[in-house]
């Protein structure tokens, strides 16, 4: 089926609004959150397993086999993950420092800041997320060493 | 359609679907230039539009729906949350070009466009229902943004392609 390959009348009212408007929302998303962060979450699988109030100076540790958890004294493992992974957060910053994909997006987004913006790693299905409520139901820590 | 015709047509849609899977590897091996997942330039989208152009909607759904399966075999593996996430994107994107292919108004830039900005907001939506997470939502303007750049791309090396193609009479029955 034809359709036309240059640019019609509708494509130059069409794109310059859309890119207007996406860009003005991209920024209020990335620049006007006023919001103030509360915590670091960390889920797997949709489910949450570690949260810590900000500001806070820790590396969380997520394993992928039983015997990786249990070498560092952990009890729980992902068989989800690709390999072992690690979340660092330095005061109100947080970053995935270590973590295996095809293209390690992830780790390559290197430290945030922003809160409600999560942060996914595919293929380990984990999120990683700096919430602003003040309701944190603060769980048992997995796989958690302090720095030092 | 004569066996030869149908032979040819089979073949040049294997073709182009191998390229179209082939496009897709290739990309992955370019470096991440915005870490955030669904934005990406989706070099394969060319050879979807190609079929549409010389073909019709049915093979183009076809060829879209083999690439993210075969693609899916190869890297995420079939029924994980990444296939899915890939699955949900393809099917947003696919539905809205076959409507708005029927408004002869609407020139490959926009079809390519839409296409993009809608596979990232399906993929968007989709994790947000995977993780229930609903700030994945939060992407949604930038994941516009992306698509809108990256469909403008895409279609100008699509018209670019069908231009060169028409020439060679490749698709004349």
């Amino acid at each position: 089926m034809k359709f036309k390959t240059k640019l019609s009348k509708v494509d130059i009212f069409f794109i310059p609004i859309v890119l207007i408007a996406s860009l003005i929302l991209s920024l209020v998303v990335f620049f006007g959150n006023s919001d103030t962060p509360s915590a670091v979450c960390v889920y797997v699988q949709g489910k949450l397993e570690y949260s810590e109030k900000l500001p806070v100076s820790k590396k969380i540790y997520l394993y992928k086999t039983e015997e990786s958890a249990k070498q560092h004294g952990e009890t729980k493992w992902f068989d989800c993950l690709q390999a072992d992974m690690t979340i660092e957060i330095d005061g109100r910053s947080v970053r995935v420092e270590k973590e295996q994909s095809p293209r390690h997006i992830c780790s390559q987004r290197g430290w945030f800041t922003t809160p409600n913006l999560p942060v996914l790693c595919e293929p380990n299905s984990v999120l990683v997320i700096i919430e602003s409520r003040e309701d944190n139901d603060f769980i048992v820590p997995i796989g958690v060493r302090f720095n030092g | 359609m004569g066996s030869s015709k149908q032979i040819r047509r089979i073949t040049t849609l294997a073709m182009f679907l191998a390229l179209s899977v082939l496009l897709h590897y290739l990309e992955s091996l370019l470096p991440v230039i915005v870490p955030i997942p669904g934005v990406k330039l989706g070099l394969a989208n060319t050879m979807g539009l190609i079929v549409l152009y010389f073909f019709n909607r049915r093979d183009f759904v076809a060829i879209g729906f083999l690439r993210v399966m075969l693609v899916g075999l190869l890297t995420t593996g079939i029924f994980t949350s990444g296939f899915f996430i890939s699955f949900s994107g393809w099917l947003l994107s696919t539905l809205i070009v076959l409507i708005l292919s029927n408004f002869k108004v609407f020139s490959i830039y926009s079809l390519s466009a839409c296409s993009a900005i809608l596979h990232g907001i399906g993929q968007v939506a989709c994790s947000a229902i995977l993780y229930s997470s609903i700030y994945m939502m939060a992407y949604t303007p930038i994941i516009v943004l992306s698509g809108l750049i990256t469909g403008i791309l895409v279609a100008f090396l699509s018209s670019l392609l069908i231009k060169q193609l028409e020439k060679t009479k490749l698709f004349i029955n």
